[in-house]
């Protein structure tokens, strides 16, 4: 009786571990890219559509304005996977049409943020 | 009879100024050829490092073990570039300050102390431009087909991108090479090659049919024309299986097309970089894996590194 019991544990934890693996797998399936462009946050913040070339990015970057990435109507902030802001790496992508980041998405106080592990032009 | 002593005597001085003047213009030749003469190098190969600097490789002279061998010295054309002496011992030489597009004749010659030099050894090159990042100024990828970054490279995008690119398959006329890996494949090569669906076709690249095992594309040096000989003809559109056992190294492919434009071929060689953290040339996590590469690019047409000599060899 014991050694069923026994048995019958241990068929459950094995279960249980099986399923956390497969629900383990699921979580970390496909990271599909986001698409969106490189732009410039203190021109999209007055009211302009913040286009910028991978110079301008660049120097703007310098001087520490954020250079940010627009997906459809969604301003991210991106940082890379160390928690560094992504921006001075962001401006090198400003002459993309389009761009892709292949990473994590959280908000945070209402604001978007993804922590990028690739970012490349598409 | 005196006119006859008269001239038989006219005559002897004659032959005597004549055996005279033979006795002195042999005299240098019969010292040279007296004079020990050091043997040359062999050997003599290069390789471009960017688009300034090229690095040479040659097998010592064996007069090296003489009593009297000196050093070599090293002779480039055309420009105003002094000589450059290379101490006894010395077999690789990198040369800088030099224009991607021109074809320098590198010349070098052993020396002795009694100021006899070997036969000149000569090799035309020229300096191509190294591509280590890409239009981003992020590591040169190409992705595999399950994502939806880019697949294929363009292996020098003109401005504002000055640099390799890479693109998908919605761009795929931008494409010069490609990556597969559908029904675990693993096939790199030509874009007109691989099954994409491409909007509309790329223009074609040629690969040359042998891959180049090496560290880096630095250490790999060459003696001939990337064109050189029947290398011409073994260009062509293809793919390699990089699944391939015999590929173990980094490797280098022979690539050439024409620009846009263009009616003379661009060259390039491209560095396939292996995995470092495992097997094969496939890194990163799926469905995003890629293989990462380095280019050597030389942006002037017509000039495959090496110049084709008229013996089809490099000088």
């Amino acid at each position: 009786m014991t050694k069923s019991l026994g048995v019958l544990v241990l068929i459950a934890v094995m279960f249980a571990v099986v399923s956390s693996s497969d629900m383990y797998a699921q979580a970390k399936k496909a990271p599909k890219p986001i698409k969106g462009q490189v732009v410039s946050f203190n021109d999209v913040v007055f009211g302009g559509k913040g286009n910028i070339t991978k110079d301008q990015a660049k120097e703007l970057a310098e001087k520490g304005n954020p250079i940010v990435f627009k997906s459809g109507k969604t301003i991210y902030f991106v940082y890379n996977e160390d928690g560094s802001f992504a921006g001075k790496k962001l401006a090198s992508y400003a002459n993309n049409e389009t761009v892709g980041i292949v990473g994590k998405t959280k908000k945070v106080n209402g604001i978007n943020i993804i922590i990028a592990s690739i970012i490349e032009s598409m | 009879m005196l006119n006859k002593i008269k001239f038989f005597a006219l005559i002897g001085f004659a032959l005597a100024i004549v055996l005279n003047s033979c006795d002195t213009n042999s005299t240098n030749p019969t010292d040279n050829e007296k004079q020990p003469k050091p043997q040359p190098i062999s050997n003599l190969q290069a390789t471009s490092i960017d688009n300034n600097t090229i690095k040479l490789m040659y097998d010592l002279s064996p007069s090296e073990t003489n009593a009297l061998f000196q050093d070599y010295q090293l002779v480039v054309t055309p420009g105003t570039y002094a000589p450059v002496v290379i101490t006894k011992g010395n077999n690789l030489v990198q040369l800088t300050n030099l224009d991607e597009g021109t074809i320098y004749t590198i010349s070098i010659v052993a020396r002795y102390t009694n100021d006899s030099v070997s036969t000149p050894v000569s090799i035309e090159w020229s300096p191509a431009t190294r591509f280590e990042l890409n239009n981003n100024d992020a590591l040169i990828r190409v992705y595999e087909s399950a994502s939806d970054l880019g697949s294929g490279l363009r292996l020098f995008s003109p401005a504002p991108d000055n640099a390799p690119r890479t693109y998908t398959v919605a761009n795929g006329a931008n494409w010069d090479l490609g990556l597969y890996t559908k029904d675990s494949k693993l096939v790199f090569g030509s874009a007109t090659k691989i099954d994409y669906k491409y909007p509309t076709m790329p223009a074609p690249t040629q690969m040359l049919d042998e891959v180049f095992n090496t560290n880096s594309l630095n250490e790999l040096f060459d003696s001939n024309a990337m064109n050189a000989g029947a290398r011409d003809s073994k260009y062509a559109e293809t793919t390699f299986d990089l699944t391939s056992p015999t590929y173990t190294n980094n490797l280098v492919f022979y690539v050439r097309k024409y620009e846009p434009g263009n009616t003379r071929y661009n060259y390039a060689k491209v560095l396939v970089k292996k995995n470092p953290n495992g097997a094969g040339y496939l890194q990163g996590s799926s469905p995003n894996r890629y293989i990462e590469m380095q280019i050597s690019y030389q942006k002037t047409p017509d000039v495959p590194f090496a110049k084709v000599g008229s013996n089809n060899n490099s000088k």
